[in-house]
């Protein structure tokens, strides 16, 4: 059993393992999430092999069951399961993020059940188990079993094949292989399973290349794979072994959760549970992208032409609304069409959800999404054909829904912000700013005569911005609220509506999470210079922050406002949210937005790293625990390593590039540089 | 024989018996009746050890300042009943409403009451109200939340999905009353952990205090 063996090392290294030996059942199904492993758009949830588990076993990424807001992610056969019997009563369980394996071995047995599994990052689909137990207590079983309540045709063939297909012709097809052998009282079972979305065949020539390859291989070859990933992307923090692990979980479930062939839908939770089902929000455009593409640029490049591919729907949604253009849904799923529920509750009290109708700011947040991949890897044709497009399409639809008063200034009404508290408000800043945003990229894009309408159109938007204060003003009527303040109600994080009832925190200045805000954090260039703080100082007191993508964001904000310790304590919320259940539904999946904004907090507050024409800015500032910050990450075409102290920052290159350190002028590093910080607070 | 105990004096007896009836109804068990005044120390200290006999379940006591101290020293559930009731439902019980704020403790002090209930077929109905305390860090989007948030609410507090469950915000003891009336409830069950300290118990001393309705205080280490 060399490949359980194997990991004795590393399964004692705290800083690369989540280890957990709880019985208690309602953290065991935290567990099952918290243990997800995946790549390439396949995706399996943790349960123990004796028991199906709470949640789906298997999700793929894009491929959805059901229709309107009912779509959801279609769950697969089951590959998991052995027949174990009497089942261990206690284990412990290592999740080893260096080499993406999930370790089992039952506590107190003299011939213990271990096992080893592993969904290979080197064979998209490819998923691999190695169990071993006491002969008596250990069966391969049926190698596929029925997800759930969902239907599954399947059938079996010889030396322990077998296939299912749920969903039909469109739906999932898995093949399995076990083999089982016998040494002095000890069987060791290998199951070998590939999934697909496409002919059995192919899904059947998958397992088969994987069983020949053989566990070990497999294993090997997998393990090569996050090495490369970790070599590339990586978080040191010696004085904070707590925010380093759990940062390096951060990255380790976006690399499992995001990816897909040719595009990558990714939900709400990921590929990690069946919450929010699967239905893709801002969350990936804005909060899991930015993270992705300092990644793997080519999976956030997929995340983007998901949305790409469902530009036609868009354009016929900005057509049934009476607009020009390309109008993207607030829930998306297979095609592209508007999945969001109409009803829905805050706490106990049913509501009209209206986000599908209202939160128009994801047009622009999709069109930011792909302008930013396009800067951050500097890819000269990125922005070209469709992807061009859709930049150019979703201006149409602002320079069409955008409203002339007689004084000539541009309005947008009856919309909802990032702050969903406040519903049906005119001239919501962030929706303002983020449309004005778009008219203007697509300007230079498009040229020409649209090129001009644009532009001119985008000046005459308002922005509630108020010179004299440095304030943006939420929305029209917002400073007019009454004006409450978060700790005159509780202590945040807190879901304010639901502690109050939506009537009474509307009437308030109580923001469910950044609004303003977000514009300094995605578009600080549309915003005036110098308001970051004083925005900071007045809507952070109002901030309830009772969405989970709150604490990231504003961490990122508060690092870059040279408030690091402050922004310490919300990125620990962040990182933690999962891994602590502070939501007390991670067993319905990972929160993978707030996961991204943590990793944009570290990359972009705290590193205080940023893109800006081809150029890398830096402007760290670390908390005064951390006596050095190192990260890796992929940029402009390069990897970069930046080990950042009080007094210097250690840059290290593949490839000449042009950095920028707070402002002063750009210089090209080759290879490895030494520059004075000058100040890191 | 199981047997529900009635404590009442003489003037309030009839109240109390048929509490203490549709109580051994439901489950199966005798009355045994004693007339106690709760103000003569004895008295107290022999009802509180006829509580503590193994065939003793449950007492049924009518609501008054002794009542406290029964209901705060017994290790078995106490039925609390208002002065002068009337079961407005005739004399069973049909339907409970049981306060749960999310604890597993608070859920496993009246998981048995709430298994006996269901067994004898009786209609439950579980509130739980976001106060200060319970109500979640994070409510992400409203067409969403509440799924994942019930579907873990009814795994920690073992409340199967046919258990009807009310929602309501604010301050518990203000809902809990209203919420029986409106529902019809013939009985509400609470768990509580039997300090009457200041500022412990809030939701039972309200409660109790005006519902028109029986109340089952439930000891948290019950049973």
């Amino acid at each position: 059993m060399t490949a359980v063996d194997d990991l004795a090392g590393p399964r004692e290294d705290p800083a690369w393992t989540v280890q957990q030996t709880t019985r208690d059942p309602v953290r065991r199904r935290v567990d099952e999430t918290l243990f997800t492993l995946g790549a390439g758009g396949y995706a399996t949830r943790g349960a123990v092999e004796e028991s199906p588990g709470d949640g789906p076993a298997v999700l793929v990424a894009g491929v959805y069951t059901g229709t309107g807001p009912r779509q959801r992610l279609l769950p697969g056969p089951d590959w998991t399961q052995l027949d174990i019997a009497p089942a261990p009563v206690a284990d412990r369980r290592v999740l080893d993020l260096r080499s993406g394996v999930l370790v089992r071995e039952e506590l107190g047995a003299p011939c213990p059940v271990r096992t080893l599994r592993f969904v290979s990052a080197h064979r998209p689909g490819v998923m691999v188990l190695r169990a071993e137990a006491a002969t008596t207590r250990l069966r391969a079983g049926a190698g596929l079993r029925p997800p759930g309540d969902e239907p599954m045709s399947s059938g079996s063939g010889e030396e322990g094949r077998c296939w299912a297909r749920v969903g039909g012709d469109a739906g999932i097809t898995a093949v399995a292989i076990h083999d089982s052998r016998e040494n002095r009282g000890t069987r060791t079972v290998e199951r070998f399973a590939a999934y697909g979305t496409g002919g059995i065949e192919v899904v059947e020539a998958a397992v088969e290349a994987a069983r020949r390859v053989g566990f070990d291989r497999l294993l090997a070859e997998h393990r090569a794979v996050w090495a490369d990933r970790w070599a590339a992307v990586d978080v040191r923090i010696p004085d904070d072994p707590d925010v380093q692990l759990t940062a390096r979980f951060a990255l380790f479930q976006l690399w499992c959760n995001v990816g897909g062939q040719g595009e990558a839908a990714v939900g709400a939770r990921g590929l990690s549970g069946h919450g929010y089902a699967g239905h893709v929000f801002w969350d990936a455009d804005v909060f899991v992208l930015p993270a992705v593409v300092s990644m793997d640029p080519a999976l956030a490049l997929a995340m983007v032409d998901y949305r790409v591919r469902r530009l036609p729907a868009a354009r016929a949604a900005a057509r049934a609304a009476g607009y020009r253009g390309a109008r993207f849904p607030w829930e998306s799923a297979a095609d592209g069409h508007d999945v969001t529920p109409t009803s829905g509750d805050l706490g106990g009290q049913p509501v009209v959800i209206k986000t599908g109708t209202l939160e128009e700011h994801i047009t622009a947040d999709v069109a930011w999404a792909a302008w930013h991949c396009a800067q951050w890897t500097s890819q000269r044709r990125f922005l070209r054909g469709r992807r061009r497009a859709l930049l150019i399409d979703t201006a149409r639809y602002w320079a069409s829904r955008v409203r002339l008063d007689r004084d000539g200034h541009g309005h947008l009404e009856d919309v909802i912000g990032p702050d969903e508290y406040h519903e049906s408000v005119t001239d919501n800043a962030y929706t303002n700013v983020m449309a004005r945003w778009n008219l203007r990229t697509a300007a230079d894009l498009v040229g020409g005569d649209e090129g001009a309408t644009f532009r001119g159109l985008a000046a005459k938007i308002v922005d509630g911005h108020d010179a004299a204060t440095g304030l943006y003003e939420q929305f029209a009527g917002y400073f007019g609220l009454e004006p409450l303040l978060i700790a005159d109600l509780a202590r945040p994080p807190v879901a304010a509506d639901v502690l109050l009832g939506p009537q009474r925190i509307a009437a308030s200045q109580i923001s469910k999470q950044p609004d303003v805000l977000m514009l300094h954090h995605l578009v600080p260039d549309e915003t005036a210079p110098g308001t970051l703080r004083p925005n900071l100082d007045f809507y952070l007191p109002r901030t309830a922050h009772g969405s989970s993508l709150s604490p990231g964001i504003t961490a990122s904000l508060l690092a870059r406002a040279g408030q690091p310790d402050e922004a310490l304590r919300l990125l620990r919320i962040a990182l933690r949210l999962d891994l602590d259940d502070l939501t007390g539904t991670t067993a319905a999946g990972l929160h993978l937005a707030t996961i991204g904004s943590a990793w944009q907090a570290l990359l972009f507050g705290f590193a205080g790293v940023r893109v800006r024409r081809g150029v890398l800015h830096l402007d760290p500032a670390l908390p005064s625990d951390w006596g050095s910050l190192g990260v890796s990450f992929c940029c402009l075409g390069h990897r970069v390593r930046l080990d950042i102290t009080r007094d210097v920052i250690d840059i290290d290159v593949d490839a000449p590039l042009r950095v920028c350190l707070r402002g002063s002028e750009v210089r090209s590093v080759t290879g490895h540089a030494r520059l004075p910080t000058g100040r890191v607070p | 024989m199981t047997q529900v105990l009635a404590a009442s004096s003489r003037e309030c007896r009839d109240t109390v018996s048929s509490v203490a009836t549709a109580m051994a109804t439901v489950l199966r068990a005798d009355v045994r009746t004693v007339e106690v005044d709760l103000t003569v120390e004895d008295h107290a200290a022999a009802l509180l050890d006829a509580l503590e006999r193994p065939e003793t379940a449950v007492g049924v006591l009518l609501r008054d300042a002794p009542s406290w101290r029964i209901a705060s020293h017994s290790s078995k559930p106490i039925v609390v009943v208002p002065p002068g009731f009337v079961a407005v439902h005739g004399p069973a019980i049909s339907r409970v409403l049981l306060p749960l704020d999310g604890s597993a403790e608070a859920a496993a002090a009246v998981g048995d009451t709430m298994r006996l209930f269901a067994d004898a077929g009786i209609e439950l109905v579980i509130l739980h109200v976001f106060d200060e305390a319970t109500t979640p860090l994070f409510w992400d989007q409203a067409a969403h939340a509440r799924q994942g948030w019930e579907d873990e609410f009814r795994i920690r507090c073992s409340t199967p999905r046919d258990i009807r469950l009310e929602l309501r915000h604010g301050v518990p003891g203000e809902h809990v009353v209203h919420v029986a009336v409106s529902e019809g409830a013939d009985l509400i069950a609470l768990g509580w952990s039997q300090h009457l300290d200041a500022g412990r118990a809030r939701t039972v001393r309200a409660t109790v205090a005006h519902a028109d309705m029986p109340v089952m205080l439930v000891p948290l280490a019950f049973p």
